[in-house]
């Protein structure tokens, strides 16, 4: 049967890339509960990496090889390249975290605009579909 | 969909924190207090916070966080030459809880700045659900 939706680029892209926002996210959220956690490491990746690869069709090394159409493939979000940010904490504090108050702040209002974008682009997407279908039914 | 569990690792950032101010007022509170149920001055209490792995992002692992141990100061007590004190040693000395209301103070700030940046995930989180459901209003 024809698929309006995984057919279409556009929903494709933007499917990805409100899955890898809201990822990122919770990795933000994760470093910001874990301000005070001694020891603890700042954890991210590099959005713009992954989307790219996700853009080029690009697999990740961790694709698993098929010989069956049937043959299930495990996630593909399972890597995710490292974070190339250039604000990427360097100073650590006494206690061995290095969580920069300033950056997931600014990380999180940016990531939450990118997932907004995304979802808004998502939409118009599905309004032209939507009234693709009107126009053929009148 | 990951909303939820942004949420979940928020609320665990808040509970400690907010435990984190529990621990401080009651601090402050007894910064004169000389006796106590185990006997002897006030000592200070702070929480240790350890990361807790809640699921993944990828490779990446999620983490809340939580209290790991409640540990009780052994620094000296502070002492002042007070002989009028019912609490006085022989010498006139009384011991007093070993804290420091600047050392307080300053953890305060910090811990109510680190609850704002928690209850600033949650608020991106709802904003961002909310736009994901606007995507259902295609007419």
């Amino acid at each position: 049967m024809f698929d309006l939706t995984s057919g279409n680029g556009m929903i494709q892209t933007m499917d990805r890339g409100l899955s890898l926002a809201s990822q990122r996210q919770t990795l933000i959220a994760s470093n910001l509960a874990n301000l005070d956690t001694p020891g603890y490491r700042t954890r991210d990746f590099s959005f713009e990496g992954a989307m790219k690869a996700a853009i080029s069709g690009q697999k990740s090394p961790t694709t698993l090889a098929t010989t069956h159409p049937m043959h299930l493939q495990g996630s593909a979000s399972a890597s995710l390249p490292p974070s190339l940010d250039p604000l990427q904490p360097l100073a650590e504090r006494n206690d061995g975290n290095d969580v920069s108050l300033d950056r997931e702040n600014m990380l999180l209002a940016r990531t939450q605009t990118t997932y907004q974008t995304a979802s808004t682009f998502m939409q118009v997407e599905l309004r032209k579909l939507y009234s693709l279908i009107r126009e053929g039914s009148k | 969909m990951s909303i939820p569990q942004i949420l979940d690792i928020a609320s665990t950032g808040m509970a400690a924190q907010r435990l984190r101010v529990q621990l401080i007022a009651s601090n402050i509170a007894n910064s004169e207090t000389t006796r106590t149920k185990e006997g002897g001055p006030y000592r200070r209490k702070d929480a240790v916070f350890r990361a807790q792995d809640l699921g993944f992002s990828g490779a990446l692992a999620n983490a809340g966080v939580k209290v790991a141990e409640i540990r009780t100061s052994q620094e000296p007590f502070l002492t002042r030459y007070e002989p009028g004190h019912p609490d006085a040693n022989a010498d006139g000395v009384v011991s007093y809880p070993n804290v420091n209301p600047v050392e307080e103070m300053v953890n305060l700030t910090e811990a109510s700045r680190a609850y704002e940046a928690n209850i600033a995930v949650v608020r991106a989180a709802k904003a961002m659900a909310t736009s994901a459901l606007e995507i259902l209003r295609v007419q």
